[in-house]
């Protein structure tokens, strides 16, 4: 009787944090993801479109979706530029990645494993800080790169290398995007199963024949998830279209956005904002569904496994001279040269090299930083939103990965595809939403570095998705030995789950830190003095025509975060083996 | 007790505004002292002028100031939207028309410092105070320009040889396409300016997102032969140093002045009104003219007078901020019409 009582009252206390804790964690999600967007529908449907929402003086109305029917900009040129962007960086991004995860996986390329390492550490680099190398390089008439063809082929006037143009912002959009892709593309080739391309070397067919006729089409469906996902990706783009994309006269969504956000005069247009960034919304969502399909179908084709035992490596033989080459072009436009460019730049200006004495130099933008307030304010700021908003998002991400695979909350499978939904919301709206949102809750939260942990925290389908993988490889008989013994809910999840799952909720954390280190677009949007952090202070600098500083800073980011890359780097071999 | 205390000091300082303080009152200094920091949110070039200002400003009252930079649209925006947030971060902020879009919102004090100013360099209204003139012309590289060759009227601009070779800022202020769009509507009339936009849109002015001053930047560097609507007193600040750049007196420039105000519910109030009573004293105007700005006190003198249209062989076109405000939306859409 007595144990029935005790075993009665550790069930109550069971059901209390057992049902609190993922409540708590689901209203949080939703708190993160679903109230935001529901404010920005809302808003959309609110004006005039100057006014927020709650505002005095807001009413319903159908204005601000009908100026954007009627904008024929939204069909001549903001649609149009928009698709060829990302039309063109996904076919370039994928042929880079493509040719570089086969001459690292699959050949008997010397050095595999620097490669990598160089091909995936400008992944950690703010894209601004990338941008700005980019211009000082191949600005049409004073870019470094361009001086120097000038010269060698005696040619005159502008160019022959434009980065302001729709072919220089895709170039650059894909070579930033290209690590992202080369990660996922060396995964499915290092999964892939040799017997067929052995069975065709045996059947006498050449390195090429067997390339085209039995690599490519096996690969196929392991290729068209990280497609899509690059699809997706570079559709919420907005640092780069704002930085090369404007004066290169290319109307990208993302920026239009942040146009009716920043209008020519007055107050922005908050409800134009949200109606314009509806129908891509939508878009997004549309294409994750796609990106869904795709990788439930790529799992019904055996051919990419975990077994990949002893893949045989081709010999590049005659090739390797040019395979080492063309590696080297790549890294060097991808990293070496942006970051010498940089380094310069933080030493002499706008001075192209060659043009001054190394005495020249001006150290004075390094000196400065150390008696300059707004940068160590940046630092703490980047460092402090990056660390909570991590911690948030894996915190959660594991928290309803475990309602999804192993609790009955009701509603879980909802709760499952709005953390994965994050993934199809283009920062630029996710800034956008939480602005009008915490405008409309005058609690003081906008402004801090606050609303930027809630804004990045929106981003719950990485953790969520790795969470729920590494989950499913701890068996519940663990948990169910715990519950047996008599230990709580809480102390079975702390001393027996969580240990297990710390693995993969660090890598989690890692990921999510990275992501929230190089942040530039929700930033942007919600920058104010106090919440300012290093990719948009690097970007004002450049802006305001202070170039050395801007340089300098981003040097030292990036020499703060080459650690970054082996850790990455451990992150990713591990998962490898 | 020290709060009653302190509470009394403000309510001095308090009184002492109330009853049409004079510059830098004792009251003021000491509630500003208390306050330690200001935030100030500028259109100002930061290494030029803002860092000169706040070094002054520290040295003479030990109260640290933090900036932010951004254009004046942009920081009437961000103080907007701190406002509707509930927590307003700027004490002090500059601009040619952010103070008009913000007083439409009932969103500044109504205050200006007791400086020994002329009269028109004050709201009437009492909103804001001028620090500095702009004037916004041409700026040339003069080593892809050679002297003689450089052009004097907005006809010139047209030549083929310019082609593909001029920039200009396209964030919506007089130092952008739109400001010179203005200057063009001004000096011709309607029907003329059309016509003549009609011309220069074939000329491909590359567009940049940055500041006026970056935009000359561009041109030092010779990405551009010309850049237009660059602030004038820029290319003399960097020809003086030995860039190789000059401005032109196309005319009429638009010329306009830096305001200062303070936002409502700014946190430390007293420290943003000791910033604008500092750069309006002469004091902070000789500062103003030691870095080649263009300062309105009038017993500072520039250090080239020759950049200040005197109406007689340089004329400008002077736009107040409230004009300015007004003209700008206007100028913006005929920008768009030929230029977007």
């Amino acid at each position: 009787m007595k144990q029935a009582e005790g075993a009665l009252a550790r069930l109550a206390g069971l059901d209390v944090l057992a049902r609190l804790i993922p409540a708590l964690g689901a209203a949080l999600a939703v708190g993160l993801i679903g109230v935001p967007l529901t404010m920005l529908v809302y808003a959309a449907l609110r004006g005039p479109s100057d006014f927020l929402p709650f505002e005095d003086g807001a009413h319903y109305t159908l204005d601000n979706l009908r100026g954007l029917i009627a904008d024929p900009a939204l069909v001549t040129r903001i649609l149009p530029d928009t698709l060829v962007f990302v039309a063109g960086t996904v076919a370039l991004t994928t042929t880079i990645a493509f040719a570089l995860a086969w001459l690292t996986e699959r050949t008997d390329l010397p050095g595999r494993n620097i490669w990598f390492t160089l091909i995936v550490a400008p992944l950690l680099v703010p894209v601004p800080v990338i941008a700005i190398a980019w211009i000082m390089l191949f600005g049409p008439n004073a870019g470094w790169a361009n001086q120097f063809l000038r010269a060698l082929g005696g040619l005159t006037g502008e160019g022959p290398l434009n980065v302001f143009s729709m072919s220089g912002l895709i170039a650059c959009q894909s070579i930033v995007s290209a690590p992202f892709v080369f990660i996922q593309i060396s995964a499915a080739l290092r999964g892939m199963s040799p017997l067929l391309e052995e069975a065709a070397a045996m059947a006498g067919a050449s390195a090429l024949t067997t390339f085209r006729r039995i690599t490519l089409p096996v690969l196929t469906p392991g290729l068209l998830a990280p497609i899509i996902l690059v699809t997706l990706v570079t559709f919420e783009q907005f640092e780069l279209p704002l930085i090369i994309g404007l004066p290169a006269k290319a109307n990208i969504f993302a920026f239009r956005i942040y146009t009716e956000l920043n209008p020519a005069s007055g107050l922005p247009n908050y409800g134009a904002a949200c109606a314009i960034s509806l129908p891509f919304l939508a878009l997004g969502v549309f294409s994750l569904l796609l990106y869904n399909r795709a990788t439930r179908r790529a799992e019904r084709f055996v051919t990419v496994t975990g077994k990949a035992s002893a893949q045989r490596r081709l010999a590049l033989g005659r090739w390797r001279i040019p395979a080492l080459l063309l590696l080297c072009a790549y890294v060097a436009i991808a990293a070496l040269l942006p970051l010498l460019t940089l380094i310069w730049t933080s030493l002499f200006g706008y001075a192209p090299p060659g043009g001054v004495s190394m005495s020249a130099a001006n150290p004075l933008p390094y000196r400065n930083f150390l008696g300059d307030p707004t940068v160590w304010r940046a630092l703490g700021n980047t460092l402090m939103v990056a660390t909570l908003s991590a911690l948030l998002v894996t915190a959660l991400g594991g928290l309803i990965a475990w309602i999804v695979a192993r609790s009955s909350l009701p509603g879980r499978r909802a709760l499952d595809i709005l953390s994965f939904m994050s993934l199809g919301v283009p920062a630029v709206i996710a800034g956008l939403a939480v602005m009008v949102l915490y405008l409309s809750l005058p609690i003081g939260i906008y402004g801090t570095i606050w609303i930027l942990v809630i804004a990045y925290s929106y981003r719950l389908a990485t953790t969520t998705r790795l969470a729920k993988s590494g989950l499913m490889q701890i068996h519940r008989e663990l948990e169910e030995a715990a519950d047996m013994s008599g230990a709580r809910w809480l102390a079975t999840q702390l001393r027996i789950l969580i240990p297990l799952l710390a693995p993969t909720l660090g890598s989690a954390f890692l990921v999510a830190f990275i992501i929230a280190l190089r942040e530039f677009t929700i930033p942007f949007i919600l920058y104010s003095s106090e919440n300012l952090v290093l990719p948009v202070l690097i970007w004002q600098l450049f802006q305001n025509g202070e170039p050395a500083r801007s340089a300098a800073l981003g040097v030292l980011m990036i020499a703060a975060i080459l650690p970054g890359i082996f850790a990455l780097r451990l992150l990713l071999t591990r998962r490898k083996a | 007790m020290r709060a009653i205390g302190r509470l009394f000091t403000s309510f001095v300082a308090l009184m002492a505004l109330a009853g049409g303080a004079h510059a830098a009152d004792a009251a003021l200094i000491e509630a500003a002292k208390k306050e330690g920091k200001v935030t100030w949110y500028t259109v100002q070039i930061v290494d030029q002028i803002v860092r000169p200002i706040i070094a002054g400003f520290q040295r003479k009252y030990g109260i640290q100031v933090e900036y932010v930079r951004a254009n004046s649209i942009e920081l009437a925006i961000r103080l907007s939207n701190e406002a509707k947030g509930g927590r307003v971060q700027a004490s002090v902020f500059d601009g040619t028309g952010a103070t008009v879009t913000l007083k439409a919102e009932n969103m500044v004090e109504k205050w200006v410092p007791d400086a020994d100013l002329p009269k028109h360099l004050f709201d009437p209204e009492g909103y804001w105070v001028a620090t500095n003139y702009y004037i916004n012309t041409p700026g040339i590289n003069t080593d892809l320009v050679p002297k003689g060759t450089e052009p004097k009227t907005f006809e010139d601009l047209l030549d083929p040889k310019w082609k593909g070779r001029m920039a200009w800022n396209v964030q919506p202020s007089i130092s952008a396409g739109q400001g010179f769009v203005g200057s063009v509507l001004i000096a011709m009339g309607e029907d003329k300016a059309r016509a003549y936009f009609k011309k220069l849109a074939d000329q491909k002015i590359a567009h940049l997102r940055v500041s006026g001053r970056q935009v000359l930047d561009q041109v030092i560097a010779g990405e551009y032969a010309i850049g237009l609507q660059i602030f004038n007193n820029h290319a003399f600040i960097s020809a003086s140093k030995g860039a190789p750049v000059n401005w032109v007196k196309m005319q009429p420039p638009l010329v306009s002045y830096s305001v200062m105000s303070i936002p409502k519910g700014a946190p430390q109030p007293n420290a943003g009104k000791l910033l604008v009573d500092y750069m309006v004293s002469e004091e902070g105007q000789k500062i103003f003219a030691e870095a080649g700005e263009l300062p309105v006190h009038p017993k500072v003198t520039l250090r080239d007078p020759s950049m200040i249209p005197d109406g007689q062989n340089f004329k400008g076109a002077f736009l107040s901020p409230e004009k300015l405000s007004a003209e700008l939306p206007g100028w913006s859409k005929i920008f768009d019409e030929y230029f977007k």
